[in-house]
Order: structure tokens, then C-alpha cells, then sequence
């Protein structure tokens, strides 16, 4: 029986396609009913380097890849240096040796090293050189068995606007390429059936997003590009005509949150995005939007720091920053989505909150969540209701005679007017001020305002996303974790299922999904039952796992923490746990 | 039409007695009274500086945010409801020092909004620094030996990041900052009206008297405020007189005006987000 599975890497220096080419094999295959996974390690610069793009295909979904390669196309000698040790023995390399120039040294008989002369057969067969790339991809589907002509559709879609003849180039492509992998069908132990599509989707953490601020009825982006942030604001960039959103490249990050703010205070709903070097520009404006109880969404998407550190990596080493941002003590609520659909529900959870709470709402998670693709069903968007919490009308300001924006309210949320609304005149002031948002500075005031604000966030708590227990709740082992590391617990559990099923060894995982405020108690209450708890991250202190400690007392000792840049992956995981 | 006393606030300013800042709260009621716009459509955006708590006594919506980012807060309000008049006052400090970069962007980005600065070349609020404006050798507590630099020009900044209209006026004469500032509020897109605003705390030098003996009005002139050049020109005098009024005034598409997502005329503010479809964007990745 031949796997249904596959494992796919390409790589070589930046500026060589690979991305696209990645791309273009993964929708082929989303197209054929099959999930999956893709993953872009790149370094940080526009030419050379050695980059490369992983693609986990199943029939079932996963959120994590795995290190093992079936099929690898080497588009340079370094991907070879590199990866040819991950490659399963019955494993394919697909090279052009002209390009590649390997010696026989690299022929260890276990791997099918596959010379093909991509670049003599596009130029001189197709007659297009840019046509290389198609042929190997071709190859692989020829490999695997899989219908070349899903690739041929997405090929003459991609370029239907461009002449009949690069469309020819590429369906000639596509046929020599898979002529020459289907030689070796027979011998290769992976086996791709088309299938009927299911209509799912293939986006990346950021596009989900994206859909979430389009939907929650954001009509204003404040954005300066930052990686791995930026696809937000190219996303709603893409889509502002479509949908009437004003969406601008300020001039810094100071400009992007103080400029929501001035969106927000006119009763529109707007976001950013940022990584943690951006975000800490923000934090002045977080305070500010907290204090003049403003609602906007902010979007940390965390990559390795401090400083510039690893610009294109992963991290989540920036929970404390985003939670302690603003001096003062300022509101916020911190949610940490772990895959599409959170960044989804949790995005358009954002903006209600953010309405509903007068306050800052931030989002936060990683890089590998950021900017991976993954496969997920069309979002469900029936029971989404848009919530503006105290967002007066003009009817229902002509009803009070003396507004006061900043009242003393039991829920310690005011009943908020909009600029351009009579009868709701004020000033919010970033200075302490009195219930009608005038700067005052008597003790008493001081105390009752920081309270009014405060009690706003025990309310909100009940209305964030709580922890979540996933998997056998009798487990001997339970995974602490947040955001995308979420995704390498499950595959952990898996395999710790499988391979230890004499030993009845099972594992769960306990998942925080919102940062701030903490669920105190609902953690606790799982902590008390927890046989044997790993903290799983990816930071080197183990943030989560100190603000679990300060927040409920209870210490987890044993850590996994990864922060070498890479992704977190079951393997890892394995690898560090004791057993 | 709104009156004085609707533009009242319950409190008094608790500027030092003879700032100039009473000149330019004065002269902006009176430009709002004579325009007749409604004080519920103005928003007043400022930073922070003794100056920036004018909108606490000017009875319109007002937001006073942080140090240096009043025209971030003014460009969102903007571009979220362009029917609201929208104000942005902020002083030397805010505007060419901390925040100078806001200042260069939205002129040349040419929104509709009025940026008005009360230039008094000093930091009142904190003690009496010199400002990124102060004249060359001032003295004050963080320049000892008196300022080394340059003073920022901000009318040849304002020419020079195009921004399409740009004044000059003078706390000391409120019917010719009234009419400025009505002309700045009434021009579609960015104006700059910076202020002569004498504090009489801490700066000794750029006094009313000061002042008085020095300026002189371009319009009495025959200045030709749609000549850049002579703009430039006439933004380099100081010694021994200096030109207030109208350098530079001209008329570019605004930056509202262009934006895809504003393309049909309605403020995003008053745009229905209750049941936004978005299978549109879904189907694109499937």
C-alpha cells in the first residue's frame, strides 16, 4: 500500500520562484481535495541565500509540518547540503545537475536523486526558460501519480491575461515534466489520487485576518509595513475598493495607532498590524486610546527580537511586551489566536470588543501562523453579529440633558457620542479628566476614574476566549502552550498515541487563548487537574509559563522552549520531552 | 450661526495672563462664528504644550492626544468623516520638533484639514527649553550656552513638502488671524497658519514688541500668493522685518478626493456595517 501522504520541500536562493512555485503546487493539490500545510523559511534579503518552502499534503488537515521530505526540488548545491539528510530513504530529489553540479558522492542509493535538465528542456523543448520551474512541479506530479491537469488550469488562470502562447509554453511544460515522473511512478511509494475539491480554502494566518476586519465592518487601516505583518495591509489594500475601506501606508507606526485613534474617536472601526519593533512604537498611542477610551485593533505578529533580530523567522517572545505595553497600567485585552479560524473569530471578536469595552483590543501571534498557508473550510459567518456596544444615537442623546462622555456607570462603561452628533459635544483628553472628559486632577477624581476604566476589564473577562483543553481529558501528559505551537502539541499527542500505546502514554493539551486579563480562576481549576504539565513555547524564558505562575500560583517546571527562529514541531517537542 | 457663547466652555483658559494663545483661541471662535459651521461638525485635534489644551475651552468635539501626534489623529478622523471641519492646533514643539515628521507627510499627503501651530519658539509647559524655532544663541535651562542649531523654517518646510496653502500670523492682531484662519478652514486642502504666539513667561525675546516692530502684512505688499518662488523668498526675511498674511496658496486634487476607499463620497463613518458579505473574498482563496 503506498502513502497517501506527501512531504514536499523546495529550495534555493531568493529571487528564484520559489515561493510561487510552492504556491502553485499547493493550490493544485488544494484543488484535488487534499490539505495543505505550507511553510516559507526565507532570509532576510532579495537575492541569494538559500530559501526554501515546505509543503505537508494529506487527506487529513494539519497545522504543523513535519522534517521529513518525500520530495524535494533543489534548485542550487546548498538545498542539497542542507536538506538531503532529511530526505526518507525511497525519497526523490529533483535537480538539474547542470545547475546543481553534484559529484556521485551524493548518491547514497537510498535516495532517487532525479537529474533533470530543466533548464536545456525549457529552453530548447518548450522554447520558454521561465518555464523551468512548471517542469519540475510536473515532475513531482508525475511522481505521485496525481492529474497534470489541475496545474494546467491554475497555469492558464494565472495568465490569462498574457498571450495564448505562454499558455501553450506552460501546458508543454507541464507534459514534459510529468512524462518524466511518471517513469518513476511505479518505484516511488507515495501515491496523490485526484479527488473532487471541497471547496476549502488556502490562506495564510493574516489573510484570515484580514476576512475577519472586512467582515466586523473595518473601514480604516493605519498600517506601516513591517514582515511578517505586512500581507495585512496588503490584503486590505487589495479589497478597499471593493469594500469602501480606507486603508493608508502612514508614514511610521506612531502615525498608524494615533491615526485608528482618530478613526476610532469618529465612530470607525479600524486596524493595524505590526511586528514587535512597530508595536513598540505603538505603545505611547495604546495607552492613549486606553485612556481616552477609544476603540481600535492592533495586530502584533511576533518574529524573533530583540531589535531587528530574525526578520523573517518565527518567535512568540513578545507576550510581555504586548501585555505590559503603555505605562500606567493601561486597558487592553490580548487575544492569541493559534490558527485561521481564531485569527478569524478572534478578529472579528476584536472589533465588537474594542466597541463594546471603549478600549484597545490586541491581537497577537506568530509568524509561522502569520504568514503559513493552511487548508480550512470557508468560514462561518451566519451567527456574526456586529455589537457597538454603548455607541449613542442622536435620538437617544436628545433624551440627556448634561452628557457627560466619561459617566460613572455601574459596568464602568459610558454611553459614548461621535463628532458630528449634537447634544454629544466633548473633548477626550489624554490627561486624568472628570466624567465630561475635562482635564482634572483632584484625588478623588484620579482614584474613581482608574476604577471606572479598570472595572471595564472584570467584565470583559467573561466575555474573552477561555482555555481550552484539547484532546483526552485523563491525560498523563498536558502541553501548555499558545498561539501556532498549538498546532505541534496536536501532532505531538499523535505520535505519542501511536508509538506508546503499550505504555497507555496519552497527552492533551491546555491552550491559553487570551493574555490579558487572565482567566485566573478556569486556569487554575485545570492546572488543579493536570497530572504532569510541559510548558511549550517558543521564547527563551518561557513567558506564558511566568504569567501562568504570577497569575494563579502554580509553576510549571518542565519547559520545551524553542527559540532558534525555526517553526515548533511535534519532532522537537519529542525530541526534549522526558519519557 | 453659532455664538460666541455657544463656543464657551463651563472653565476658564489657565494660560499666564497676557499669552498669547488668548489671541489665537479668540481669533479661531471668531473664524468658526463667521463661517457658520456647527460646533457638533468641528473636531479640534491637539498635542500636548500649554497650547494644546486650547480645545479644552473651545465648545466643539475635541481630542487632545500625546506630545507630536495631534495630525495622525487628525488625518484618521478625516479620512473616517470628511464632512466634519476638522482642526488641528499644536505648538512649535509638537509640530517641528516631535512630531515634525506628521507635519512634512500630511502636507504633502494634502488632506483637508487646518493645521494651525502657536509657534512661541519656546517649551512653555516644560519650563522655558528653547524649541525647535527658537532664534539661534537663545538661552534657556537645556541650552545653557545658548542653541547651536538653526531654527526650523516652517513656512519654507510647509512650500517645500507642498503643502497648498501656507500663512503666517500674529497673536497680537486677531482680526488678521481670524481672517487667516477663515481662509485656511475654507481652502480645500492642507493649510498651514503658523502663529507668532509670544509667552510671556520664558520668552524674553520674541516678545509682543518684538513682534510688533517687526511685522508686516504680504497683501499690503502686493505679495502674489501663487508664486512659490517669491514664497520662498519672502519665508527668509527676518531682519529687520518679518511678513505675515498669505505666502503661498494653490489648488491641488485632496487627498479625500482621491482615495479609492472614499470614492463613494459617503463618510466611512456613516456607512451601514451591520451584515457585510464576504463570500467574495472567501471564494478568492478556494
Amino acid at each position: 500500500m503506498k502513502k497517501k501522504s506527501l512531504s514536499f520541500l523546495i529550495g534555493g536562493p531568493a529571487g528564484s520562484g520559489i515561493e510561487k512555485s510552492g504556491q502553485l503546487l499547493a493550490t493544485t493539490f488544494v484543488r484535488g481535495g487534499y490539505f495543505v500545510l505550507s511553510n516559507m523559511e526565507h532570509f532576510s534579503l532579495i537575492r541569494g541565500g538559500n530559501n526554501f518552502l515546505r509543503l505537508r499534503i494529506d487527506e487529513v488537515p494539519h497545522e504543523v509540518h513535519v522534517e521529513e521530505i518525500d520530495i524535494m526540488i533543489a534548485l542550487d548545491k546548498r538545498t542539497i547540503d542542507e536538506h538531503l539528510n532529511e530526505v526518507v530513504d525511497g525519497g526523490v530529489v529533483i535537480y538539474d545537475n547542470e545547475v546543481v553540479g553534484l559529484d556521485k558522492s551524493f548518491d547514497s542509493g537510498k535516495v532517487k536523486m532525479l537529474d533533470v535538465p530543466l533548464r536545456k528542456l525549457a529552453t530548447e523543448e518548450v522554447g520558454n526558460p521561465i518555464t523551468e520551474n512548471v517542469i519540475s512541479l510536473a515532475v513531482v506530479l508525475g511522481l505521485v501519480g496525481f492529474d497534470v491537469n489541475g496545474l494546467k488550469q491554475i497555469l492558464a488562470k494565472i495568465f490569462s491575461n498574457k498571450s495564448a502562447e505562454i499558455i501553450k509554453a506552460n501546458e508543454k511544460a507541464s507534459d514534459i515534466g510529468y512524462e518524466i515522473g511518471e517513469k518513476h511512478e511505479n518505484e516511488f511509494p507515495v501515491e496523490m489520487e485526484k479527488k473532487k475539491g471541497n471547496g476549502n480554502m488556502f490562506l495564510c494566518g493574516n489573510d484570515a485576518l484580514g476576512i475577519a476586519a472586512i467582515k466586523a465592518g473595518c473601514k480604516f487601516v493605519g498600517e506601516y509595513p513591517m514582515t511578517p505583518s505586512s500581507s495585512v495591509l496588503h490584503f486590505m489594500a487589495k479589497w478597499a475598493d471593493k469594500y469602501g475601506i480606507v486603508v493608508k501606508h502612514t508614514e511610521d507606526e506612531i502615525a498608524a495607532v494615533n491615526s485608528l485613534i482618530g478613526a476610532g474617536f469618529v465612530g470607525v472601526r479600524a486596524i493595524t498590524a505590526t511586528a514587535g519593533g512597530g508595536f513598540a512604537l505603538m505603545t505611547e498611542g495604546i495607552g492613549l486610546a486606553a485612556m481616552n477610551e477609544v476603540p481600535i485593533v492592533v495586530t502584533n505578529v511576533m518574529r524573533p527580537g530583540p531589535a531587528t533580530g530574525l526578520p523573517t523567522r518565527t518567535e512568540a517572545g513578545d507576550l510581555r511586551q504586548v501585555i505590559h505595553a503603555g505605562q500606567g497600567d493601561p486597558v487592553k485585552l490580548v487575544l492569541l489566536p493559534s490558527d485561521p479560524e481564531e485569527c478569524f473569530e478572534m478578529g472579528f471578536l476584536a472589533f465588537n470588543l474594542a466597541e463594546k469595552y471603549q478600549m484597545p483590543v490586541i491581537i497577537c501571534y506568530d509568524k509561522y501562523l502569520g504568514e503559513g498557508y493552511y487548508t480550512v473550510p470557508e468560514f462561518k459567518t451566519d451567527d456574526l453579529k456586529i455589537d457597538r456596544g454603548k455607541l449613542l444615537s442622536e435620538k437617544e442623546l436628545a433624551k440627556i440633558s448634561d452628557y457627560k462622555r466619561y459617566l460613572k456607570t455601574e459596568d464602568g462603561i459610558s454611553p459614548r457620542s461621535i463628532p458630528g452628533m449634537k447634544g454629544g459635544i466633548h473633548r477626550a483628553t489624554s490627561d486624568e479628566h472628570n466624567e465630561y472628559g475635562e482635564i482634572f486632577e483632584g484625588a478623588e477624581n484620579r482614584k474613581t476614574m482608574v476604577d471606572k476604566r479598570m472595572k471595564k476589564m472584570e467584565l470583559a473577562l467573561n466575555d474573552l476566549p477561555k482555555p481550552l483543553l484539547i484532546g483526552d481529558k485523563n491525560a498523563d501528559i498536558t502541553f501548555v502552550t499558545w498561539t501556532s505551537c498549538k498546532g505541534a502539541c496536536e501532532e505531538a499527542c499523535e505520535i505519542l498515541k501511536q508509538v506508546q500505546d503499550d505504555r497507555e502514554l496519552k497527552a492533551n493539551i491546555l491552550q491559553i487563548r487570551t493574555a490579558w486579563p487572565f482567566h485566573k480562576k478556569e486556569t487554575l481549576e485545570m492546572l488543579k487537574k493536570i497530572k504532569r504539565a510541559v510548558l511549550v513555547e517558543q521564547n527563551h524564558d518561557g513567558q506564558m509559563g511566568g504569567l501562568i505562575s504570577e497569575q494563579t500560583g502554580v509553576i510549571i517546571s518542565e519547559k520545551i522552549l524553542r527559540y532558534d527562529g525555526r517553526p515548533m514541531t511535534a519532532k522537537f517537542i519529542l525530541d526534549n520531552l522526558k519519557i | 450661526m453659532p455664538t460666541l457663547k455657544d463656543l464657551e466652555t463651563k472653565d476658564r483658559s489657565n494660560w499666564c495672563p497676557g499669552c498669547g494663545n488668548f489671541g489665537i483661541q479668540a481669533a479661531l471662535k471668531q473664524a468658526i462664528i463667521n463661517l457658520n459651521l456647527d460646533p457638533c461638525n468641528v473636531m479640534i485635534s491637539t498635542g500636548i504644550g500649554c497650547g494644546s489644551k486650547i480645545n479644552q475651552w473651545v465648545n466643539t468635539y475635541g481630542f487632545a492626544g500625546l506630545h507630536g501626534r495631534s495630525l495622525p489623529v487628525a488625518m484618521g478622523a478625516k479620512l473616517s468623516n470628511h464632512e466634519l471641519t476638522v482642526i488641528d492646533v499644536g505648538g512649535d514643539g509638537d509640530g517641528y520638533g516631535i512630531g515634525i515628521g506628521h507635519f512634512i507627510h500630511n502636507a504633502r499627503r494634502n488632506l483637508n484639514i487646518t493645521y494651525i501651530t502657536q509657534d512661541n519658539q519656546t517649551y512653555g509647559l516644560t519650563l522655558g527649553q528653547t524649541s525647535p524655532t527658537s532664534e539661534k544663541g537663545m538661552k534657556g535651562p537645556s541650552t545653557p550656552n545658548g542653541v547651536i542649531e538653526n531654527p526650523v523654517n516652517p513656512i519654507r518646510l510647509a512650500l517645500s513638502s507642498d503643502a497648498t496653502f501656507v500663512a503666517r500670523g500674529f497673536a497680537g492682531d486677531i482680526p488678521h488671524l481670524t481672517k487667516l484662519i477663515e481662509e485656511g478652514i475654507r481652502h480645500r486642502g492642507f493649510s498651514l497658519i503658523d502663529v507668532f504666539q509670544p509667552c510671556v513667561t520664558f520668552n524674553k525675546i520674541n516678545t509682543y514688541q518684538f513682534f510688533r516692530e517687526r511685522v508686516y502684512k504680504l497683501e499690503d505688499v502686493g505679495h502674489d500668493t501663487s508664486d512659490i518662488v517669491k514664497a520662498f523668498e519672502k519665508a527668509g526675511e527676518w531682519t529687520p522685518k518679518i511678513p505675515i498674511g498669505i505666502f503661498y496658496k494653490t489648488d491641488k486634487p485632496i487627498y479625500e478626493d482621491v482615495d479609492v476607499g472614499l470614492k463613494d463620497g459617503v463618510p466611512r463613518a456613516k456607512v451601514d456595517i451591520s451584515n457585510i458579505d464576504v463570500a467574495e473574498v472567501m471564494e478568492s482563496f478556494m
